[in-house]
């Protein structure tokens, strides 16, 4: 019985820095695909049986499958005020689809999340 | 439900603030200054939408606004230096890392982490299923007393744990002879939230309960070390204890009143073949435990750039809550030296000794009072970690010219086990023994194009293995009694025989690993890299353990201004196993 498990990750990133501007802006993102499950298994069957069985193995490929796509995704935007403060804006989603849900059932979901605040240096 | 409110205020106060612009307020430097540092403050809000226990596993995000708040300082005075750096989120996410050197003689270091850790939940979706005995005269199956079924007795709960992890670290130059150290940590490692525990009755039917357990784990880890300098000689003493103490209270299953799954009969037959029923018992409890380890090494450096250490390590593990036992002494040399103006060599060699409590199992007789019945299965449990290993190492680094480095390694593990046999074969195979062979090659190919490649063989005789551990086979064409004089069919279960030996380690490894990396002037870089592993163990029985695993990957980087900075990459990574699956006979 063979299990397979195959995750492939992209992601790119990005700053810009404008010279003599009081803004910095950021963003980045990862996208992540992974599976993984046992392909139909050659089951060895007792050579005799106390009963009955005649078992169905054919779901397990099934069963056995996870399959979930993964996004994040953050940016953030900050302006200095002076030379010692500055204020910034970051968001982020995250999002996860399952394309396969079985044992904890369906976990699709996503997250938005915003900060915002005012930094200073002394 | 999705609340946005938080979200929104922060994003118009954001604005607000973002659009306000002070150019003209730059405070003064103070060259002098003793004290500068960051301030950070600001909101934190999230919008949830589906399960998020999965997409964000660690954090703690709610429709709710919480504080985002962030402290940087770092401060001098002559000698004497300290920094803390600080960021808060809500009750249960806190990072905090302090350092404070007080002159050349002390330096102390304080961090700690909490966190939330959201943990699974099993809905036992799978665990239902009954054995066909028949058709009956519609055509629809017949149902037989073999079944699985299961019961998730919090279906709505949602599992998670917030971890703490605090560390502190005190090192002291004590003015007593020369490079006299004194040592100091203390580790507090703590869990406590709910997870889910199951709990499994057998031969009445196979009923899976799932229910929900408190978590309240406690480990703390004290160290203390002392270390000094005599002539050409270090030595060094080091104590720890470690102690785990699990508090929640353990949850509690309820084993059904054992009977023929079918028709309710049978009570006495199938409750006299079980260890407990009709009861109420605790059900997934984690030991306390109790570790103290001495450590003594001392190191002797030698005419012509050579060091020799040596080690002893003494640990004693106690099992609290079952009073078991088990010492582990280790002994370790070790060596290295450059022995000429580009090759440079080390070696050691440590053997270890572990030995484990057995423990008695006794069982109530194998079906007591029942016709054919009351065989005593007591047995004496002897421990898998009772072993006595040895590990070695040598690695040989040639330097040839700037730029160029070959390293061989040489890795050597055996271990034999008392109680464990690897062979089925073969009752004497105890001892596993696998070496390891990697050369490494660095090299700048080109001014700006750095290479680096490493291939490794592991050989390992008789690794670790279930023996006879998977798929049966007939022990007799006949069933007979174990003692003789009863009924065959009550104690047929016993005549077979398990005849597979199982595995998840090879005996034969190549691994591969090999990277490039190439720039662009200072504004440009490509680099790639590619892993592959390939693994069997071909002395198994029934089946070939195979495991393959292929990991290239690609990143770049690109600043094509001063003002702009782009990376990207990708990575993939492919890993194929396999076992080997098969059916046991199961009938009471």
């Amino acid at each position: 019985m063979d299990y397979e498990t195959k995750a492939t990750s992209l992601h790119a990133s990005g700053e810009i820095v404008p010279e003599g501007r009081p803004w910095r802006v950021s963003i980045a993102g990862t996208l992540t695909f992974t599976e993984g499950s046992f392909d139909a298994p050659d089951v060895e069957l007792p050579e005799e049986t106390v009963a009955i069985a005649d078992y169905d193995f054919s779901a397990i490929p099934e069963y056995s499958r996870l399959k979930y796509r993964q996004i994040e995704l953050t940016s953030r935007v900050s302006r200095s005020f002076s030379r010692d403060a500055s204020g910034y804006v970051e968001l982020g989603w995250y999002d996860l689809q399952d394309d396969s849900p079985w044992v904890y059932g369906d976990e699709t979901g996503s997250v938005l999340v915003t900060r915002a605040g005012v930094q200073t240096s002394f | 439900m999705r609340n946005h409110r938080g979200v929104r205020v922060l994003a118009v106060a954001a604005v607000a603030l973002l659009g306000m612009s002070h150019p003209g307020t730059a405070s003064g430097e103070d060259e002098s200054a003793s004290l500068e540092g960051t301030v950070s403050v600001g909101g934190y809000g999230a919008s949830l939408d589906g399960v998020t226990g999965r997409v964000r596993e660690y954090d703690v995000d709610r429709e709710d606004l919480d504080p985002d708040l962030k402290l940087e300082l770092f401060g001098w005075n002559d000698a004497n230096r300290f920094d803390l750096r600080t960021e808060f989120r809500n009750e249960t996410e806190l990072d905090l890392d302090a350092r404070l050197d007080a002159g050349k003689n002390v330096d102390v270091k304080f961090s700690h982490r909490s966190f939330y850790h959201s943990l699974d939940h099993d809905l036992l979706g799978n665990f239902g299923w009954r054995e066909r005995v028949g058709v009956d005269s519609l055509g629809g199956d017949v149902g037989g007393g073999k079944m699985l079924t299961s019961e998730d007795t919090d279906p709505l709960a949602v599992y998670g744990v917030r971890v703490t992890d605090t560390k502190e670290r005190l090192e002291m130059h004590v003015p007593v002879g020369t490079g006299t150290t004194f040592l100091a940590e203390y580790r507090n490692l703590s869990r406590e939230g709910t997870r889910q525990v199951l709990g499994v009755d057998h031969c009445a039917n196979c009923h899976v309960r799932g229910q929900t357990a408190v978590v309240d784990e406690r480990m703390q880890q004290a160290t203390l070390g002392l270390s000094t300098v005599l002539s050409e000689v270090k030595v060094g003493y080091r104590f720890s204890v470690r102690d785990f103490d699990n508090r929640a209270e353990a949850a509690r299953n309820r084993f059904m009143q054992a009977r023929h799954p079918v028709n309710g009969a049978s009570g006495a037959e199938f409750a006299s073949r079980l260890l407990y029923e009709n009861e109420t018992l605790e059900v997934s409890k984690t030991p306390n435990n109790l570790t103290r380890s001495h450590a003594v090494e001392v190191a002797v450096d030698l005419s012509g750039s050579q060091t020799v250490r040596g080690s002893y390590v003494r640990t004693d593990a106690e099992n609290q809550s079952a009073g078991i036992k088990m010492e582990t002494n280790a002994a370790t040399l070790a060596w290295q030296a450059r022995l000429a103006r580009a090759v440079r060599a080390s070696a050691s060699l440590t053997r270890r000794e572990l030995q484990n409590d057995s423990w008695e199992l006794d069982l109530p007789n194998w079906r007591e009072g029942r016709p054919g019945g009351g065989q005593d299965f007591d047995w004496t449990r002897l421990s898998a970690y009772d072993r006595e290993e040895y590990l070695g190492s040598a690695r040989l680094v040639w330097a040839s010219r700037p730029g160029r480095n070959l390293r061989l390694d040489y890795a050597l593990h055996s271990t034999d086990r008392d109680h464990v046999l690897l062979d089925p074969d073969d009752d004497s195979a105890t001892r596993t023994v696998q070496h390891t062979v990697r050369a490494t090659w660095s090299e700048r190919i080109a001014k700006a194009t750095r290479s680096r490649l490493s291939a490794e063989y592991e050989h390992t005789s008789l690794p670790f293995v279930s023996v006879r551990g998977i798929c049966e086979e007939a022990g007799s064409d006949v069933f007979m009694p174990i003692d003789g004089g009863q009924p065959s069919d009550w104690i047929y279960y016993f005549q077979r025989e398990r005849i597979g030996t199982g595995a998840s380690l090879p005996t034969k490894a190549v691994r591969l690993k090999g990277n490039l990396t190439h720039g662009f002037g200072a504004r440009a870089s490509v680099s790639a890299y590619a892993n592959a592993a390939f693994e069997k163990n071909d002395d198994l029985n029934l089946y070939d353990f195979e495991r393959t695993v292929i990991a290239p990957g690609f990143s770049a980087l690109l600043m094509p201004s001063d003002e702009f900075v782009f990376a990207t990459g990708v990575a993939h990574s492919r890993i194929k196993s396999n076992a080997k699956l098969c059916v046991t006979v199961m009938d009471g």
